[in-house]
């Protein structure tokens, strides 16, 4: 909140008016972002034209009026022109107007029309980079399909879990107030990327302004976008289709970088993965010191957002879990909602997440907040649970 | 029309009996005069309710962080803003000047089905209470969760809301009932009521704008009514018409919305655009420029506004071909609009112009409107709209379409007829500063959200980042003045009501028209012999 | 009723049986409209998706 603070220190009715003259225009964000993409810089083109005719229209139109307004009122003695209809502007006016009108418009859907025909279907016949693009209720997941590792003798996608951080846990080197991310989307500059959207429960919008283009994530649906990047940098975007509760704390994070670079964080993510892959395969009781701090690091970023840190959730939607009925109830049940999750709400199904990470957050939530059921629950119980819940 | 001569020593004041007293004369009431003030009056309710959402909305707007409001409330307030604004406000008032102004304006004794009449305004006020009630319920322990899905009440998420959902479906369903049944008593009146020699092109475009609204409002809110039929069979019945997991589509509900929503937007704005038709002549004092065009603008409005809705929808990942055609469409629409706002500046053009409030809000109109237009070009345009769809940029449009196209416009038309139905002159100043006020508020609003729009704000967002905070007070600042500006409208029209310079039959000295040949305020039973009009 | 009766306009019968004619036959039109926005808007829904591809 320090930065708004300053922006607001900033905001005496001297600089309003330097904003308004535009002197601050930089500043203030009065246009689309500078292009981080050939399609966005398309994108961009079409805008300046079509808003540049837009103006030169409200002009004349205002021209008009304005004239009129000057000239033709009765405070001035202007006699009123009853024959005007009579003109052979007036007889034909109802010919020329649409004609002059029809015009414009054909220029305008002209030029879109070409830009459209650039950005809008993805290449053909060409290396792209696939990223599939889930969105979640409230955050992001990518998969980047061309990258893989392999996990239990199957080729898994390099997959990014991209969430909103709270402003005291994001660090300074931050996109800043509601827009700082756990782990952004990292792209190379200088090569074309498909992004192929779809969602997991509700409709969600990709939308990050550099890059221009947006889509919707349908559920069910899997709809695509495509940009060639064209600079570094960290771009920031978010949610733009309305989803629910926490809609506005859906930020996206982009990072392009160098193709070296790219190289390089990739084959961190894989060795995470595998690693991560690894701990959870191996056949051992976890003590519950070790499925606790697990629990409470899966618990904050995967179920915080909605059943809250302190766990007392936001009634009525997002029911408390501090002596909640399931969580304190049978393993079972507990089990069964977070597997399966429950239909007609938010409680998605968790089933893609592993033994090992279930096995921690539902120890988590067993005895965290003076739940204190003193309940252990090992992956093994988890797995038995999936093959229970298959029949 | 305009050009009428109307034989008055034939219309006799025989007047048969006056109004009943008390309640039953408004719960019983088949009198179109009766029946229109009640609409104006809970359209006026309305429009305070609406206003307060909104500027609830613009206060937690005022600066990013969460202030006053959780975020399901907002959306709840950002969903209701928009329904009692639209069925609500705008569509009831605008059915309050249809009642009030189609009989006098085409001779009849009342409109054509009076008791229908009482039914489609009574259907209002238990509508309403539902709306409310969907809003209010959550509060309630056991309520369920609030509606956080926007007016679009687009599936899944609407399926993920709890039973203030199923309160706004049922009143969504009687407003459309309500507004189906106006429609057809309007057709009918205008149809079988007009006196005789009064042609189908002598009428006045007032009238005509609101056949082509009943007509429209008849093909459109069955299918809204449709939509929202399965949506509440998705919730409770286990069907799957929008969900994927079941088989069902989504994005189907989004095409049954927007074949509703958009003819709905030139819903809202034809009454108004019809009372400009009124008042622009009037006070330019010279008659209509391009009768005929206008009615030919009207119905190719009519007809192209009702295959271009999926617009709305651009960025659901339509084929290339689909697009095109919808934005060709689209841009084709500002041939008629544009005929339109032309038609009515070439009737100020070479004209002896006063200003008065509805001349003022009506050349307000004609400069926002022209403003809101444009950007809805820019909008339509697919490749751009990438970037504007669902940002502040679209809010800023819609406004300024909104609020001149159809808010001034009934601004003006109650300015303009005031003095007809009550017999009383408004405080001429007061409507000016009224007009000022409210005008210059309005702009230091709705202006700076095309900026944060296209800076990158998404709409129906609680909370934003630090960059778009100047605007935002700038923003919520004249979104404050802009609804308190209201409470001056209020207080000069129960001045008006209660008192004010005797107004005279014919209250403007260019008005023509039907209407003004009556005495201001008109006999409680008016044209019981219908006037006599010249064959042209 | 009878008050509903008493205030209403009178139309003459003629009147009164074409303007509830034309009043039925519009009501006709508007449930043709949600009936058919089911079945129909769904095929054609349908169709326009297929033939996109």
């Amino acid at each position: 909140m320090a930065a708004i603070s300053k922006r607001l220190g900033a905001l005496s009715v001297f600089s309003l008016l330097a904003g308004w003259a535009g002197t601050a225009g930089a500043e203030m964000a009065l246009n689309f972002p500078e292009p981080a993409a050939g399609v966005a810089q398309e994108i961009y083109d079409i805008h300046m034209l079509t808003s540049a005719i837009a103006t030169v229209l409200l002009v004349i139109i205002f021209a008009f009026v304005g004239y009129s307004l000057y000239y033709h009122r009765k405070s001035r003695g202007y006699r009123a022109d009853q024959r005007f209809h009579e003109t052979w502007f007036g007889q034909w006016s109802w010919i020329i107007v649409p004609i002059l009108v029809l015009g414009i418009d054909l220029t305008i859907a002209g030029s879109a029309q070409k830009t459209l025909e650039k950005v809008w279907e993805v290449p053909k016949g060409e290396d792209l980079l696939d990223v599939k693009v889930i969105g979640h209720q409230w955050w992001w997941e990518y998969e980047y399909l061309d990258h893989s590792v392999e996990i239990d003798g199957k080729p898994k996608p390099v997959r990014v879990e991209s969430r909103y951080l709270p402003e005291d846990q994001a660090g300074e080197d931050t996109a800043g107030y509601l827009r700082a991310v756990d782990n952004p989307l990292v792209l190379p500059v200088g090569k074309k990327v498909r992004f192929l959207h779809t969602s997991a429960d509700v409709l969600h919008a990709f939308w990050v302004p550099e890059l221009a283009v947006k889509k919707d994530a349908i559920p069910g649906y899997v709809t695509e976008t495509w940009v060639d990047l064209t600079r570094e940098g960290r771009f920031s975007g978010q949610c733009a289709e309305l989803c629910g509760t926490w809609h506005s704390r859906m930020p996206i994070e982009v990072e392009v970088v160098a193709e070296a670079k790219f190289k390089a964080w990739m084959e961190g993510q894989k060795q995470t993965m595998l690693a991560a892959a690894a701990e959870a395969a191996m056949d051992k009781d976890w003590t519950m010191e070790e499925l606790m701090e697990k629990g409470r690091a899966n618990y904050n970023t995967k179920c915080a957002s909605c059943h809250q840190i302190n766990g007392k959730g936001l009634p009525p939607a997002f029911p408390a879990l501090t002596g909640g009925a399931i969580v304190t109830g049978p393993i079972p049940a507990h089990l069964d909602i977070v597997l399966n999750g429950k239909a007609g709400t938010a409680m998605v199904a968790w089933n893609t997440l592993t033994d090992l990470e279930l096995a921690s957050i539902i120890t988590y939530e067993r005895n965290a907040w003076g739940n204190d059921t003193g309940d252990l629950v090992q992956p093994r119980d988890i797995k038995a649970a999936r093959t229970l819940a298959v029949k | 029309m305009s050009t009428a001569t109307i034989d008055l020593e034939h219309h006799g004041e025989h007047e048969h009996h006056g109004p009943p007293k008390g309640l039953k004369r408004w719960l019983f009431s088949t009198n179109h005069k009766d029946i229109g003030t009640m609409y104006l009056i809970f359209a006026f309710t309305m429009l305070f309710a609406g206003g307060l959402s909104a500027m609830a909305i613009r206060v937690e707007l005022f600066l990013p962080g969460l202030q006053l409001l959780e975020p399901d409330l907002y959306n709840n307030l950002v969903t209701n803003h928009a329904l009692i604004m639209i069925f609500g406000a705008v569509m009831p008032a605008a059915a309050g000047l249809a009642n009030w102004m189609i009989p006098l304006m085409i001779g009849a004794p009342d409109m054509a089905l009076p008791r229908l009449n009482n039914l489609s305004f009574w259907i209002l006020p238990a509508a309403a209470t539902m709306l409310i009630l969907s809003f209010i319920v959550p509060f309630f322990p056991g309520g369920g969760t609030q509606i956080n899905t926007g007016w679009t009440i687009y599936p899944p998420l609407s399926v993920q809301v709890g039973m203030s959902m199923d309160f706004l479906i049922f009143a969504l369903h009687m407003l459309g009932i309500s507004s189906v049944l106006a429609s057809i008593n309007i057709i009918v009146t205008i149809f079988n009521m007009r006196v005789p020699n009064m042609t189908m092109m002598r009428m006045p475009i007032f009238v005509w704008t609101w056949l082509v609204t009943a007509f429209l409002l008849i093909l459109v809110i069955p299918v809204l009514a449709g939509g929202i039929t399965m949506l509440l069979f998705d919730r409770h019945f286990g069907t799957s018409f929008f969900n994927a997991a079941g088989g069902g589509d989504p994005v189907l509900f989004q095409h049954l919305f927007w074949f509703f929503g958009h003819p709905e937007v030139y819903i809202l704005i034809l009454p108004s655009m019809g009372v400009l038709a009124s008042v622009v002549p009037t006070f330019s004092r010279k008659p209509l420029f391009g009768y005929s065009s206008l009615v030919g603008a009207m119905i190719a409005i009519m007809i192209i506004g009702m295959v271009v809705w999926a617009h709305h929808q651009y960025t659901i990942g339509m084929s290339l071909g689909a697009v095109s055609y919808f934005m060709i469409g689209t841009i084709i629409i500002s041939i008629p609009v544009g005929l339109m706002v032309f038609n009515y500046i070439a009737t100020m053009w070479r004209g002896a112009m006063t200003f008065e409030t509805p001349m003022l809000f009506a050349i307000g109109i004609l400069l926002m409107f022209s403003f809101g237009g444009l950007t809805g070009i820019m909008l339509a345009v697919v490749p751009a709209d990438m970037q504007y769809h669902d940002s502040m940029f679209v809010v800023a449009h819609f406004h300024y379409v909104l609020m001149p196209g159809a808010v001034f416009g009934l601004f003006a038309g109650v300015f303009y007829w005031l003095p007809k139905w009550t017999g009383h002159m408004y405080d001429e100043k007061l409507a000016k500063l009224f007009f000022w006020i409210n005008v210059i508020s309005f702009n230091i609003t709705f202006f700076p959200q095309h900026f944060i729009g296209l800076a990158g704000m998404p709409r129906r967002i609680v909370d934003y980042h630090a960059m778009f905070t100047e605007f935002n007070v700038i923003s919520s600042i004249g979104g404050i003045v802009f609804g308190l500006s209201h409470l001056l409208l209020l207080y000069i029209v129960i001045k008006t009501v209660r008192g004010g310079k005797q107004a005279e039959n014919k209250a403007w000295e260019g008005a023509k028209g039907l209407e003004w040949e009556l005495p201001s305020p008109p006999p409680f039973h008016s044209w019981t012999t219908p006037p006599k009009l010249a064959a042209s | 009723m009878n008050l509903i009766l008493m205030i209403s306009a009178d139309n003459p019968p003629q009147r009164r049986r074409k303007n509830l004619r034309l009043a039925w036959i519009l009501a006709g039109f508007a449930l043709f409209m949600l009936l058919s926005s089911i079945p129909f808007w769904k095929g054609l829904f349908e169709l326009a998706v297929t033939g996109a591809q």
